[in-house]
């Protein structure tokens, strides 16, 4: 086998490195992406876990209520348990320091005294912090920062660093520096220490907490007294070791690997059909060889082995230039995972060093290995199967590329069939169910679709021959005449347009929904924050900005949102409130279930929850049910008395008027300041008359008109779907690979041709227009076929996928704008993935070429 | 279609056979089955005393591998592989050992005269090397029965005298057995028997005394063990066009 590897495979890959490249290119895309995401993914959970677990130190309970905090006097029922040795609050912001480059810095507000039970801060010889920590306490501006991100920025002891608070911009004076040790090698070492009252005034947290760290007594069983603090404290605080919140963490990190591996799944599935496309090419371009071994005694299963061993090679070629390429592309990956994070959930995190797990190496070569192996098995087989004299024979070129139609058909109507009933039915079939009905939509197509193309490209022959004269009908008569190589990358095309199209359906659907809802909920004339990013948990506008406001001439009132990430039967829907009479007298809520009158009186009046459309299927929430969600002051219960369609939150949305948000979880944050104007006003007026009013209290005020803050929520959606023009453009690319590489194979198979059409007298620029023309015929095929796939896979996507992952159900929405893109561009890419063909195509000499056979 | 019907024949060890008959007569249809590259429909196809009629594919392939040697007439040579490893190749897929692989090879490109060749792909030998390195080939393997489907077809008059005298020569020193289809009956006149071929159908057949097939160049020693027996025979065959 070696032998024939050497001798016979090498010189054919050789000869053929083009079109080797183009397909490794294939796998390399996959596995390239593959590797990425989950070195990523895992360098991005094992730094979450390290910074866990480095903060905790000897922590071994955490209490905590949620996003709102704890209130101080939590502490004191902790203190007072029995087994509790030590209890420290902690206050944690992320926050971005101003001018210096980095992304994140992890500010800790604790208990310089009392803290050390805890965690071993060692703040070396000589500093203040030790001396008397008394001065350090005594004034608010002080930090300290750990010596290896002092030393990175030039800061030393009394230099200055300015934060991002939520009193706006505030310098800070480093008054200590940490060794990097124990926690504070935490977060990357971009880690910050304040006193904690200190903390809680930069961050607005009130007279709250984030967490307050436990230590039991020794010999104190953990789940012992984990029971007996949550008996003390009551629903709506959580007591769970450090390592819990490094899981729910985890949690959000796989989410976003498992969406982004789409892109991966999608790539290598491209790669398939490349590959199969190649090596069928290939099985039938080497037929005589192939007869040639046979008769020299070669058994079926050493040419099956043959060609299985070549896909294998061709497999770990891409498969090594796969995971170069998923080494290098892992830190941006893992910066886009952090920005998504940030912008869908608001955690933060700081870049971590890449982690590079073997096991995700060894999945990327077996998943590269397969994918070549499997894409070349039915090849092999046909190749395998071929009579030696038929192999030997001459002009048996199309019967062997001729495939069973009958049968395809029947198989192919079998799973229209059951995809049909299949995804009629998906809402309740959950994941493994809706990736099945997907794998039958797909396989019905691509089985159906090779009976499409030839009376296509029938329909198409005259319309070219008349746009491109005999060019054009030499073109596509070639591409009807090689149905197998046609085929092939027509289907390749095809899923990829058909993935362009559902995705961009979808993102459509979504965008027009929530333009819709955005421009009805959206109508207060400004919107007041206390930073421009946007769903950070580090800023609150403190609450009594809201009179302030209110007290600037021209402002009729306003009103202040507050939207906190509950726990609730395992998801985490967002809790959003407003002083909903006042909210009710600007907009209409966009009802679509329950009583409107009732929740319009009830709801005000603090008495009931409404829900989003999404909370109401993805919990199964009915209007009458009595909803409990846990607060720090006991479950809050209260019926569900109406459903609205609201696009606020993935995992859904439950809305309360803010005095029971006040009063149940004791938080007076406010995340923005939803403004009305007197009718009539200058809004330059009034936003410089409410800047001027807060001046004193804030450097760093972001005040944006309606339409301003529509356009920043336009932004952050377009962060969000930047995932999905990630996967357009892989599907994009691998799609070129695929037109380029069936040109290649197409000239080296038309040798003859050519070179009998240049010794008709055909001249350059004709050949070049042969080649880019029958490019141009695959990609209208493919575009045509994808079109039709694409627009059925939005349907199931906006009706099923949606409703799976979002409870949302969208609108059916063709995306005009891409699907009228989409042609200009694959003629670009077409006509630039023909060139290198066409430079082929011209080297061609007709005297070589007619002596082919 | 009907390609063969009725055809008996045997060929003796050491016989010299030619086939002649029109195109589509069943000529190549013939050299396929005792070739083992076909199967008959029905009959009988014996070659060393195994019945190849009815074999598995495995199993004929050894046959093939073990017994048979092809000479084509578009040479079908491996274009990237040297002269030296198309010889080389049906011994290395019998995975003989490497000094035997290479002892018979040598010996095999000395037979056919081209020692110094080597070395050289297809594309740099002439029609008639490539003949010759095919026939080395055919013959390295030891097998019971040469096959030659129309050798000379490709070659000029003169290059393929040469390859007639060449297997005639090979003929007389190994004592191997040649079923050698033509359409040149100069080429066929080269042979002990001649077996005329008409619609599938054997017509006639003529022992003759063998011709001599002009100078046949300088073909080097070293002789094969090949011949045993052979012993095709066919009743009733179906099989494909050539």
């Amino acid at each position: 086998m070696v032998f024939l590897l050497r001798g016979i495979s090498w010189p054919y890959f050789k000869k053929h490195w083009v079109i080797t490249a183009l397909t490794a290119a294939g796998v390399a895309l996959g596995v390239g992406v593959y590797v990425a995401i989950q070195l990523s993914a895992t360098s991005l959970k094992v730094s979450m876990r390290q910074t866990v677990d480095r903060i905790a130190g000897k922590t071994q309970l955490e209490v905590m209520a949620g996003e709102a905090g704890l209130p101080e006097e939590t502490l004191e029922i902790v203190r007072a348990q029995p087994g509790v040795a030590a209890a420290q609050p902690v206050v944690e912001a992320v926050v971005k320091p101003e001018g210096l480059g980095e992304s994140s810095l992890m500010v800790l507000g604790i208990d310089f005294l009392g803290d050390r039970s805890l965690r071993d801060w060692d703040f070396g010889d000589g500093s203040e912090v030790l001396d008397d920590p008394l001065i350090f306490l005594a004034q608010p501006d002080s930090i300290c920062l750990t010596e290896e991100f002092a030393a990175r920025h030039h800061l030393g002891r009394e230099g200055r660093i300015t934060l991002e608070t939520g009193h706006g911009l505030k310098p800070f004076t480093i008054r200590g520096l940490i060794r990097p040790e124990g926690p504070a090698t935490a977060f990357g070492g971009n880690v910050a220490l304040m006193d904690l009252y200190s903390a809680q005034y930069a961050f607005s947290r009130g007279k709250r907490f984030d967490r307050v760290d436990v230590m039991l007594a020794p010999g104190a069983p953990l789940e012992a007294a984990r029971k007996r603090l949550e008996a003390a404290l009551g629903a709506g605080y959580t007591v769970e070791p450090p390592s819990q919140r490094g899981a729910q963490m985890e949690v959000l990190v796989e989410n976003f690997a498992a969406m982004m591996s789409l892109s991966c799944w999608q790539a290598i599935f491209i790669a398939v059909f490349l590959i199969f496309n190649v090596f069928a090419v290939a099985a039938t371009r080497r037929r005589r060889e192939i007869g040639i071994l046979r008769s020299l005694g070669v058994t079926r299963g050493q040419v099956m082995g043959l060609f299985l061993a070549e896909g294998a090679i061709v497999g770990l070629a891409g498969t090594a230039a796969g995971i170069c390429l998923g080494l290098a592309m892992a830190g941006a990956v893992c910066r886009f995972m952090i920005g998504l994070t940030e912008v869908a959930y608001g955690t933060t995190h700081t870049a971590p060093v890449l982690v590079i797990r073997s096991l995700v190496l060894v999945v990327g070569v077996v998943l590269g290995l397969v994918t070549a192996v499997a894409a070349a098995f039915f090849p092999a087989r046909a190749a395998a199967r071929l009579q030696p004299v038929e192999a030997l024979a001459k002009g048996r070129f199309q019967r062997f590329s001729e495939g069973s139609s009958r049968s395809r058909l029947i198989l192919g109507a079998a799973c229209a069939l059951a995809a049909l009933l299949a995804a009629s039915s998906i809402a309740s079939r959950g994941m493994p169910g809706t990736i099945a009905t997907l794998i039958v939509i797909n396989m019905a197509a691509l089985l159906l679709a090779p009976s499409l193309i030839g009376p296509l490209l029938k329909v198409l022959r005259p319309a070219w021959t008349s746009v491109f004269g005999v060019e054009g009908r030499v073109a596509t008569d070639s591409l009807i005449q090689a149905p197998r190589r046609t085929s092939a990358t027509v289907l390749a095309l095809m899923v990829a347009i058909s993935f362009v199209i559902a995705l961009g359906g979808m993102v459509s659907s979504y965008r027009r929904s929530y333009g819709i809802w955005l421009n009805g909920v959206l109508n207060a004339d400004f919107y007041l924050m206390a930073s421009d990013r946007f769903f950070s948990k580090a800023y609150h506008i403190p609450p009594d900005f809201q009179q302030e406001v209110e007290s600037v001439p021209g402002v009729r009132w306003a009103e202040p949102f507050r939207g906190i990430h509950v726990e609730y039967q395992g998801r985490r829907p967002l809790l959003a409130s407003l002083p909903l009479a006042r909210t009710y007298r600007r907009l209409d809520p966009p009802i679509i279930a329950g009583d409107k009158k009732g929740w319009m009186d009830r709801g005000t009046r603090g008495e009931a929850f409404c829900v989003s459309d999404n909370f109401s299927r993805l919990f199964k929430v009915r209007i009458g049910d009595t909803l409990s969600l846990p607060s720090p002051t006991g479950p809050v219960r209260l019926p569900v008395l109406a459903v609205v369609r609201d696009y606020s939150s993935d995992q859904g949305t439950i809305w309360v008027d803010r005095s029971v948000y006040v009063s149940r979880w004791k938080d007076e944050g406010i995340d923005t300041l939803d403004i009305m104007l007197e009718k009539g006003v200058d809004q330059r007026q009034v936003a410089a008359a409410i800047r001027q009013r807060l001046a004193g209290k804030t450097n760093r005020l972001f005040i944006m008109t309606n339409k301003e803050f529509k356009k920043v929520i336009s932004r952050i959606l377009d962060q969000f779907f930047s995932l999905s023009y990630i996967q357009l453009a892989i599907a994009l690319l691998v799609a070129v690979l695929g037109v380029a590489n069936t040109l290649v194979i197409s000239v080296s198979e038309r040798r003859r041709e050519l070179g009998i059409l240049k010794a008709l007298g055909t001249q350059r620029r004709q050949v070049i227009r042969l080649i880019i023309v029958e490019a141009l015929g695959i990609v209208v095929c493919g575009g045509v076929l994808g079109y039709l796939l694409g627009s059925y896979l939005i349907e199931f996507s906006v009706e099923s996928l949606s409703e799976m992952f979002s409870g949302w159900t969208l609108p059916y929405a063709f995306p005009w704008g891409i699907a009228a893109g989409l042609w200009p561009l694959l003629a670009l890419v077409t006509v630039v993935a023909a060139l290198y063909p066409a430079r082929l195509a011209l080297a061609v000499s007709p005297a070589e070429a007619l002596e082919f056979e | 279609m009907i390609v063969l019907d009725g055809v008996s024949l045997t060929v003796r060890k050491g016989e010299m056979a030619a086939v002649m008959g029109q195109s589509g007569s069943g000529k190549s249809t013939l050299l396929n089955l005792i070739g083992g590259l076909d199967q008959p429909t029905g009959g009988s196809v014996r070659i060393d005393g195994i019945e190849l009629a009815g074999l598995p594919d495995d199993e004929l392939t050894r046959v093939r591998r073990e017994k048979i040697g092809f000479v084509f007439q578009f040479f079908n040579l491996l274009p990237t592989l040297s002269a030296y490893d198309n010889i080389a190749l049906p011994l290395r897929l019998q995975r003989k050992a490497g000094p035997l692989v290479r002892e018979r090879t040598l010996r095999h490109l000395g037979l056919v005269g081209l020692s110094g060749r080597a070395d050289h792909l297809p594309d740099e030998l002439s029609g008639g090397e490539c003949q010759r390195v095919a026939i080395a080939r055919a013959l390295v393997m030891d097998p019971v029965v040469l096959l030659a489907d129309e050798p000379t077809g490709n070659l000029d008059s003169k290059t393929g005298a040469e390859i007639l005298a060449l297997l005639q020569q090979i003929n007389r020193q190994t004592g191997s057995t040649l079923v050698m289809v033509t359409h040149d009956a100069a080429a066929a006149s080269s042979c002990d028997r001649i077996l005329r071929l008409c619609d599938g159908h054997l017509e006639g057949e003529e022992r003759q005394q063998r011709g001599e097939a002009g100078d046949a160049g300088e073909p080097s020693t070293g002789a094969g063990t090949l011949p045993r027996q052979i012993a095709p025979a066919g009743r009733r065959a179906r099989g494909s066009q050539p």
